[in-house]
């Protein structure tokens, strides 16, 4: 990262304060998250029977649940399952679109044309259909919340990998390495790899946000991280049936939750606009313009 | 050429729905043998003998190989039964579609129609008068839309409703002609959580599109001669800005029926989003299998029919090349 492309997003930030203050944000969040342990008054699975559903302020901070458990302890703990799985399986999802977006641009002919077919099969399924399935199938655990997240967004990032690949799969650097000799796996990964990670990536950082809001809502259906163990989805579903008397098991997590996901979005419409130079638009109207590049 | 154009199309979605109800089926079962393990424990037992297991696995067809078992789930789809009957209760998946998908068909044509006839006249309003207080009104009021999910919307929602007017949404479903003041009801919330989100959506590409056009030099020229503002902007500007309003309607489909799968059940509208919950809890693999068959199915449609609508708003796209309109699909 040289001095200009700082100088640039410093320059950037000042057009777009809005996008630095959800940077700022989700570094306190993150770092709320990582550290819940010990910031967390609390340990977030003790039950303290006689002070259920303690309203904020006395002795709880965000006041306490019906099995008398910190809304705040658990609120951050479920911060940190909720970005570790986000993460988590955004990153998997990226890495295997790209390289079987990447793969199926490269190849080409019939190879690119079937791998096209069973990505567009995929994309035919709502992401949270998806996930619904998978989760229900393998049961709900950490790990098939992440796989079936991944599994869920790969296709996305497949289509827009291959998109970028076949951008400059004729152009002189390409034909020039093909002519030097160079083996395909060097192609794919020096030449194809770097001109695809600036859109990928600016990309990813807005799929974190869809995939927070997957995960919450998939323990909300039950299918997430299985309780006791604190997420944001379950807080939500178990404070329902509390929304008259404690409105705040409800409020707390459903604040916690959009403030991670809305500064996520706001950072990767930043993120778009800094790294993809073909885009200089908001992030649906370039997904369409892009298809109807495609 | 169109109704040629029209059968090819048609025609090539039986292969899609071929291999997404085969990605299905496989992701269901690369853990053959766990199947009825986790439907024996599903019903509260965590020990059974290897003898109930086998028994349960013999009369669920789960020991016959997997061609045979992807073969008679396929029959029964083809058959007209919708393929077969569910596990838990022995209920044909037919019957229980016929009564599922009224109310997520309702909800998601609701969900569109209030959508283009709401969020579309706004997003023209906002490019009209750019940073003008209209325009901030509207990106301020699709903003929520956008960033919180529509569930927790619809918590919210109930909460203030019950805080506030001590009201709570009907608990039991009714069609709309049986009891159309309870469907309205019924329906009001999530139909307009849904609208506003998946209206967010459509405001935001409105208004850049209808930016891009009215930058256009026949939009000066249209203005120049002196044509009423309502001309410029309904028959000049829109006709032109329409394509990347329809390809945004393809694009966030399969996010309103993941938004319908979980509204339903925080609304208690019997759906085929939680039916497919209720039965990806229960494990109930054919029903599984049959509704999520039929969702892709309906994507498909519905893509298919936009693209059609694509055609007509722009007749530069040619019918008889495939790929100049399968931006969309």
């Amino acid at each position: 990262m040289n001095t200009a492309f700082l100088i640039h997003v410093l320059a950037l930030g000042r057009i777009r304060p809005v996008a630095m203050i959800a940077a700022f944000v989700l570094l306190v969040i993150v770092f709320a998250a990582l550290f819940a342990g010990v910031i967390a008054p609390d340990d977030p699975l003790a039950q303290d029977t006689p002070h259920r559903l303690q309203s904020p302020g006395d002795g709880y901070l965000l006041g306490s649940d019906n099995f008398g458990r910190d809304v705040f302890s658990r609120t951050l703990h479920g911060g940190r399952t909720a970005l570790t799985i986000a993460l988590a399986s955004v990153a998997l999802g990226t890495a295997i679109g790209t390289v079987i977006g990447l793969a199926s641009a490269y190849r080409g002919g019939w190879v690119d044309l079937l791998v096209q077919r069973v990505v567009d099969a995929f994309f035919g399924f709502p992401l949270m259909v998806l996930a619904v399935v998978i989760v229900a199938t393998f049961g709900p655990s950490a790990t098939t919340v992440i796989a079936a997240i991944a599994v869920a967004l790969a296709p996305q990032v497949a289509r827009l990998s291959r998109s970028s690949a076949l951008s400059v799969r004729a152009s002189g650097h390409i034909v020039a390495a093909h002519s030097i000799g160079a083996s395909s796996t060097r192609i794919l990964f020096r030449h194809f790899l770097p001109h695809s990670l600036g859109p990928v990536l600016a990309y990813a950082t807005g799929f974190v946000a869809t995939a927070l809001v997957a995960e919450a809502a998939l323990s909300f259906l039950g299918l997430g991280v299985p309780p006791p163990d604190p997420s944001w989805g379950g807080m939500l579903a178990d404070g329902r049936e509390f929304l008259e008397v404690a409105p705040w098991l409800t409020l707390v997590p459903a604040v916690a939750l959009s403030v991670t996901a809305l500064c996520f979005v706001v950072l990767g419409d930043f993120l778009r606009d800094v790294l993809d130079p073909t885009v200089s638009v908001p992030i649906h109207e370039s997904a369409s313009t892009q298809e109807l590049v495609e | 050429m169109t109704i040629s154009y029209l059968l090819s199309r048609l025609a090539l979605i039986v292969p899609t729905a071929l291999l997404a109800s085969m990605i299905v089926f496989g992701i269901m079962r690369v853990l053959p043998g766990d199947v009825a393990a986790t439907i024996l424990s599903g019903g509260g037992e965590t020990t059974h003998s290897p003898e109930v297991r086998e028994a349960l696995r013999e009369e669920l067809g789960l020991n016959d190989h997997w061609v045979r078992q992807y073969g008679s789930w396929l029959w029964g789809v083809v058959n007209g039964q919708f393929g077969g009957d569910s596990l838990v209760d022995n209920q044909s998946i037919r019957s229980q579609i016929a009564r599922q998908l009224p109310v997520t068909g309702l909800l998601a044509l609701y969900t569109l129609a209030a959508s283009i006839l709401i969020w579309v006249p706004l997003g023209i309003i906002a490019s009209w008068q750019r940073d003008k207080w209209p325009d901030y009104l509207i990106r301020l009021i699709a903003l929520p839309g956008q960033a919180v999910p529509s569930f927790l919307l619809a918590l919210l929602a109930i909460l203030s409703l019950l805080l506030l007017f001590g009201w709570s949404p009907p608990i039991v479903y009714t069609g709309p002609l049986d009891d159309p003041w309870n469907h309205t009801l019924m329906v009001f919330w999530p139909v307009l959580l849904l609208t506003w989100e998946f209206g967010s959506h459509i405001v935001r590409v409105t208004r850049s599109s209808m930016l891009e056009t009215l930058s256009q030099p026949y939009i000066t020229v249209a203005t120049a001669k002196g044509l009423p503002t309502r001309a410029v902007l309904l028959g000049h500007a829109l006709r032109n800005a329409l394509l990347p309003i329809i390809t945004v309607l393809g694009v966030q489909f399969g996010a309103l029926l993941g938004g319908t799968l979980i509204l339903e059940s925080i609304f208690g509208l019997p759906g085929i989003g939680r039916g497919l919950v209720d039965a990806a809890l229960a494990r109930d693999f054919p029903v599984v299998q049959s509704l999520v068959t039929m969702l892709v199915v309906a994507m498909l449609l519905v893509n298919l029919l936009l693209d059609l609508a694509y055609a007509r708003a722009d007749p530069s796209v040619s019918f008889t090349s495939s790929r100049s309109t399968a931006g969309t699909s």
